[in-house]
């Protein structure tokens, strides 16, 4: 199965076909705006109510390792959790992506979990890791091809095409 | 000799009967005249012209009347020309007449149709001041008692709508005083607005989305059409996707 360069306008149908490397940015990006607003947002409520519980002035910036840590755990919580549900974050629904085991079967969990685990190592000598999905064919990044993963548009293109067409 | 004397006679006598009887004939109609005279101003003066009007059964007078031959023999078009309509409708008190009169009765024994075709309903428009005249009807009352729906089924509605010139009533229409009268508050507050509010919002949402990833796309194709470009890649040879989304293989 191949196919010519992606295009909405002369190919609008482009539900499972592989995802390229500029939608992945944005989802990527809006990840982890969601997981930095998401923790800034729960520290400060967590901090209101540990201070409230235990008096004083808890401040989770007085402890970087454990916020570090709280980070992480809440990073790979939210990529994780929906990755195994869904097969999307909330990045990937909005910008129309969903990822899916290498042939092109639904996530399961272990799968997820994996893909968000070793994720890491996509940033590892200057992002080298996601370079591939420009050099590669199937724009798989270095951890999809760890965890067995794709990345493949998950929207109605044609659909939405249509909805422009009859708006016009 | 005899017979000829006596028929002579008796002519004369009778020639003398007959002009007593004209001269006191004319005696008794000048008395009677002079009675009249006299009489006849304090009679009037004494009726009561109100009373009597309101001891007529109008009802009962209406139905005796044969009204679809009365119609059918009435040049309604030039008693309308004759007749000063809104001087008129002025003088009548309207709603004291509707209230006496069975609406419904009179309804079904008019053949609407007939009246309707031979009345040039804008000419009649255009010498009545409608507002005036819709100002002094008591709608509601005049629509209790009567049955619209058999009113309207013997009714062709669109042969006298075709002849109405719309323009020219709704020019005549006080819209503002119409719209004083309308509760607004009540008129949205059975109207589902925030549903629609809600489903353009959801529209825009969706439309907006649809843009973004569209742009999207374009620019992914942009830059792998780059990058194939520089490193001497055939572009056919691409894979579309994994075979199971594209229908090429079983999951």
């Amino acid at each position: 199965m191949t196919t010519s360069y992606l295009s909405s306008a002369s190919n609008p149908g482009l539900q499972g076909h592989y995802a390229g490397v500029v939608t992945r940015a944005v989802s990527f990006g809006i990840d982890i705006l969601l997981i930095v607003g998401g923790f800034a947002l729960g520290g400060t409520v967590a901090e209101y109510v540990l201070s409230a519980l235990f008096g004083g002035d808890v401040r989770l910036a007085e402890a970087p390792l454990v916020s570090a840590l709280l980070l992480a755990a809440w990073a790979v919580f939210y990529m994780a959790y929906p990755l195994s549900v869904a097969g999307r974050t909330l990045g990937m629904g909005i910008v129309g992506v969903r990822a899916v085991r290498a042939d092109g079967r639904d996530l399961d969990q272990r799968h997820a979990v994996v893909r968000v685990l070793v994720l890491p190592l996509s940033f590892l000598l200057f992002c080298f890791g996601f370079v591939l999905i420009v050099l590669r064919r199937d724009r798989r990044a270095l951890h999809d091809l760890i965890a067995g993963t794709v990345v493949v548009y998950a929207w109605d293109a044609r659909a939405a095409r249509l909805r422009f067409l009859l708006k016009r | 000799m005899t017979g000829t004397v006596s028929r002579s006679q008796s002519g004369r006598r009778g020639r003398d009967r007959q002009r007593l009887l004209d001269s006191l004939v004319g005696g008794a109609t000048e008395i009677v005249q002079v009675v009249a005279n006299e009489v006849a101003p304090g009679v009037v003066g004494a009726i009561d012209i109100d009373d009597v009007v309101q001891r007529v059964d109008i009802q009962s007078i209406v139905d005796k009347v044969d009204v679809e031959s009365v119609v059918d023999r009435v040049d309604v078009g030039a008693i309308v020309d004759k007749v000063d309509v809104q001087g008129l409708v002025e003088r009548v008190d309207i709603q004291a007449v509707m209230d006496r009169v069975d609406v419904q009765g009179l309804l079904e024994r008019v053949d609407l149709n007939a009246v309707v075709d031979k009345l040039d309903v804008d000419q009649l428009l255009e010498r009545m001041d409608v507002n005036r005249v819709l100002g002094r009807v008591d709608i509601d009352s005049l629509l209790a008692d009567a049955d619209l729906d058999a009113l309207l089924a013997r009714l062709d509605v669109q042969s006298l709508v075709d002849r109405l010139d719309i323009e020219q009533i709704v020019a005549k229409v006080d819209i503002n005083a119409v719209l004083q009268r309308v509760d607004i508050d009540a008129l949205i507050e059975r109207t589902e607005v925030g549903a629609l509010i809600a489903r353009s919002g959801s529209a825009v949402m969706a439309q907006t989305v649809d843009v973004l990833r569209s742009q999207g796309v374009g620019l992914d194709g942009f830059v792998h059409r780059w990058v194939d470009r520089l490193l001497r890649r055939d572009p056919s040879a691409t894979p579309g996707g994994p075979p199971v989304l594209l229908g090429g293989g079983e999951p």
